[in-house]
């Protein structure tokens, strides 16, 4: 597996607005999907999906690496989700509230009372403060780390990059098509 | 007798000698000069001059102010003093250097946004994308297209609807472009612009909008500012020059009695300056309710 992930933070709430724009346009007139991330605690618990009575559990953070827990208050995600090709990972540029890279991941679970007439329907969400993808192939790989030159050169200048195959510091096209060639074969052998 | 003999003789050695010195030195100097060479002729240099545009600035008051005045010592003039007529011509007639307030130069006009892009990069742009936005973030004007961008993009400041851009309120622009490489890049106005007063034309009308805060005092809104004042005193010269009515004019603001109120001021301001009746004008209170908002006074000039 190829993964590139990343962390930084963005100046201002100016910044994030640029950024946002920006990457609409480019996704408009490179013809990409996308979509703008504008979420928090509140506006999450008004949608009519959500029942009042549900409450929101924090995740347990052992063992996760990077994982911290919050306050409700703070679960805000704020940029955009470029799918540059619909059957790869998506690359985000999401902040949170004081600016620093980050996702947020929700999941749902129910659970069923003693009784079995009753059903809990509980929501967790992690927060990740950094982004973390997977590249399926060479070109997509390529791509995503043009678009963080882009966004360190102008937004995120303390951008910090793990680039498992090394292409984010070397810049080696040979040695990335390696990678990926062997990452091919080992699912292949798998398989 | 010998002494002047003596004298005689020594004179005349002195003269030989002299005139022997002089020959000699007048030889060498034919000599010199036979080897000058002098060469006569006119050495042609240009110089291209730049002439300055001249900004001539009247004021038909001013420049009505010596005839009227020679007139009236004219009419002045008793049965009397018209026998003797050369004694009742006046010593002087208007000869008062006058301003010229010829071209509204003190207001802007379009285009609003006029940039040569100059993007960095080896393997030549494949999309682009040239947006100009309002305080809302919202798009007002958008330009896109394939391959390099033009070498100069311009803005006019027309939105998508044709209205011309609001009074005071800032605009900013930014160019997306993605290169052939696949590597995105933006030129972004990173200070608004907001334009306070401008003028354009449309529909062989020469259209003038200033905005409200301009024009007027934040709290006493019918006063006028002295910044308002004096582009009044411009468009007034203008009205003046061109001597074509009637002058629209439209007075947008959050409230009809505050549009009224501003209209006022006007008409009391062009009878009392222009000595035109308020016939001549046809003024119209309105209000705005767009946002940004867009309080602003319209003068439509014809021709």
């Amino acid at each position: 597996m190829v993964y590139i992930k990343y962390s930084g933070t963005i100046s201002g709430q100016e910044s994030i607005n640029q950024l946002v724009e920006e990457f609409v346009d480019i996704c408009r007139i490179s013809g990409w999907e996308y979509e703008v991330v504008r979420e928090n605690f509140q506006s999450m618990t008004s949608r009519p999906d959500f029942p009042e009575a549900d409450k929101l559990l924090f995740s347990d953070s052992d063992g996760v690496e990077g994982m911290q827990t919050l306050s409700s208050s703070e679960v805000y995600l704020e940029g955009i989700m470029i799918k540059p090709d619909p059957e790869r990972d998506p690359i985000r540029f999401t902040f949170d509230r004081s600016g620093r890279m980050s996702t947020i991941a929700f999941s749902t679970s129910d659970t069923s009372a003693f009784t079995k007439k009753i059903t809990v329907k509980k929501y967790e969400f992690l927060y990740f403060p950094y982004v973390k993808m997977v590249t399926r192939d060479y070109d997509h790989h390529v791509q995503v780390v043009k678009l963080l030159d882009y966004v360190k050169k102008r937004y995120v200048k303390d951008l910090e990059v793990v680039d498992n195959s090394s292409y984010w510091e070397t810049r080696d096209e040979e040695q990335l098509h390696v990678k990926f060639w062997k990452v091919m074969n080992s699912r292949n052998l798998i398989v | 007798m010998k002494k002047s003999m003596a004298f005689a003789v020594f004179m005349a050695a002195t003269l030989v000698v002299t005139t022997a010195a002089f020959s000699e030195d007048s030889s060498k100097s034919q000599g010199d000069s036979s080897q000058e060479v002098v060469v006569k002729g006119q050495l042609k240099i240009k110089i291209e001059t730049e002439k300055p545009d001249i900004d001539i600035k009247t004021d038909a008051n001013e420049v009505a102010s010596g005839i009227i005045s020679t007139e009236e010592s004219f009419l002045s003039i008793s049965p009397e003093d018209v026998k003797d007529v050369k004694a009742s011509l006046p010593d002087t007639m208007g000869e008062k250097r006058t301003e010229y307030h010829a071209d509204l130069s003190g207001l802007e006009s379009p285009p609003i946004f006029r940039i040569s892009p100059k993007i960095p990069t080896g393997s030549g742009i494949d999309k682009w994308n040239f947006k100009v936005t309002d305080s809302t973030g919202g798009t007002v004007y958008l330009q896109k297209g394939d391959g390099n961008p033009p070498q100069e993009i311009k803005w006019d400041g027309l939105d998508k609807t044709g209205h011309m851009l609001k009074m005071g309120s800032p605009y900013w622009y930014v160019l997306t472009y993605i290169d052939k490489a696949g590597n995105p890049g933006s030129i972004r106005r990173e200070t608004p612009k907001q334009v306070d007063a401008i003028k354009y034309r449309r529909d062989n009308k020469l259209y003038i909008e200033v905005s409200s805060g301009m024009m007027f005092d934040a709290k006493r809104k019918e006063k006028m500012t002295d910044a308002g004042k004096a582009i009044l005193l411009e468009i007034q010269d203008y009205i003046k020059m061109s001597n074509k009515y009637p002058v629209n004019v439209q007075v947008y603001s959050e409230d009809q009695g505050i549009s009224s109120d501003q209209i006022r001021t006007f008409q009391k301001m062009f009878e009392t300056d222009l000595k035109i009746p308020k016939e001549f004008f046809k003024m119209d209170a309105l209000i705005d309710n767009s946002l940004p908002k867009n309080y602003r006074v319209v003068f439509i000039i014809n021709g």
